[in-house]
């Protein structure tokens, strides 16, 4: 693993990027600094884009104080993302329609909300959620929205999870809690053959985790499906400003938690977000919050996460090309794992 | 008659001052120099059949 040059605004920020534990006031830094560079970007496609697009000054400047006042709804990085796609592409129409749908979209609840995704036929919305399945890869998802009971199930599966997280872990919950603002539940195809997802984020969600409501894994299952996701995010605003990991797309590895060889960025990701996982389980077996069934399971994953996290950290280190940042927030990472074994 | 002055011109955005495409600027003139295929990646875990945890 070498690391090279590479200086981010945000290490000027004063919080502490790098640190492998919960940090709400990170996250917070972090949101707003994601914010102030989506309002930033969106200002100059609008200058840009003069002639071509017809945006009410009112409306723009209304959006970006919003956005600069608090959290937005995640979706609208989304929509921004797309926009630039649109624009590169000359399809005028579809970066109007986008824009159109990004300036309306409300400011994010200030509590952690969890919603069903639409029908992707019928809502914009929906198909901007499901637009992050369309990997180019090869690989087809399917995803719908969930059926009624699915979802019940599952969200009473966020809510025992997250009663287990307040209770044994509070750096944990703060950072979930300030960092997610919205949790998707959609399903995968029913067809035994078929790929099917556990979980997503993307960077251009920022804030957003979509999850299969279909799981049948339980609680634990549950806290570390969302600190999976939420250290997804993390990751993605801390390298906001330059990359954590300048390996090429093309250059494959095995990945610790994915069958098909995955690019470094990918790798760095997976075990990352392994050592988050093997984190919260082994502080809430610490906490005494857990017994029986529950205790059992933590125990097993917990061992299973330090697993996969020592096989993608060996990858990580033999053939990853990272940052400054990057490298230190690998590293810190390795320093837990190290102790905690 | 040029009839391709009424295609509209294209919009030129500054891939420096776009969150998240920094790294497009570095792929300039290159077949991958596009936004959609620098589009920041999605991480996506996964599984083959329902029944299936491939983790």
């Amino acid at each position: 693993m070498k690391a090279t040059d590479g200086v981010s605004t945000l290490e000027a920020s004063g919080v502490n990027l790098c640190a492998f534990e919960p940090d709400v006031e990170r996250v917070r830094v972090l949101d707003q600094h994601m914010r102030r560079r989506l309002a930033e970007s969106i200002r100059h496609i609008a200058d840009r884009s003069a002639g071509h697009l017809h945006l009410t000054a009112d409306v723009l400047e209304a959006f970006l104080t919003r956005l600069a006042q608090g959290p937005i709804a995640p979706l609208a990085f989304s929509y921004y993302s797309d926009i630039v796609t649109a624009l590169e592409d000359d399809d005028i129409s579809s970066a109007q329609s986008l824009f159109d749908a990004l300036l309306v979209l409300p400011s994010a609840d200030s509590s952690m909300r969890v919603t069903d995704m639409g029908d992707p036929r019928h809502e914009l919305s929906a198909r901007q959620f499901a637009s992050f399945f369309a990997t180019g890869a090869g690989i087809q998802f399917d995803i719908y929205p969930p059926p009624r009971e699915i979802s019940a199930q599952c969200r009473r599966q966020i809510d025992e999870a997250m009663r287990l997280i307040d209770a044994g872990d509070p750096a944990a919950s703060a950072e979930i809690r300030a960092l997610l603002r919205e949790i998707v539940l959609a399903v995968g195809s029913d067809d035994a053959k078929a790929y099917t997802f556990d979980g997503a984020s993307s960077f251009m969600l920022w804030g957003a985790i979509i999850l299969n409501a279909n799981r049948n894994d339980g609680a634990i299952g549950m806290v570390q499906m969302i600190a999976h996701e939420t250290a997804h995010n993390l990751l993605f605003g801390i390298g906001s400003d330059s990359p954590l990991v300048l390996n090429e797309p093309d250059e494959l590895y095995p990945s610790p938690l994915r069958r098909d060889p995955r690019p470094m960025d990918g790798i760095y990701h997976a075990t990352y977000v392994s050592a988050r996982m093997c984190r919260i389980v082994r502080t809430l077996i610490a906490s005494g919050q857990l017994s029986g069934a529950l205790l059992e399971k933590a125990t097993r994953d917990a061992a299973e996460d330090a697993r996969l996290f020592r096989m993608g950290y060996q990858t990580v280190q033999a053939h990853a090309r990272l940052s400054p940042v990057g490298q230190a927030v690998i590293e810190h990472a390795a320093a837990y794992m190290a102790g905690a074994d | 008659m040029n009839t391709s002055s009424t295609k509209l011109p294209r919009v030129s955005l500054d891939w420096s001052k776009l969150l998240g495409y920094s790294q497009v600027q570095s792929l300039q003139g290159t077949k991958n120099s596009t936004a959609k295929q620098a589009k920041i990646g999605a991480k996506i875990g996964f599984k083959t059949g329902v029944k299936t945890f491939a983790k």
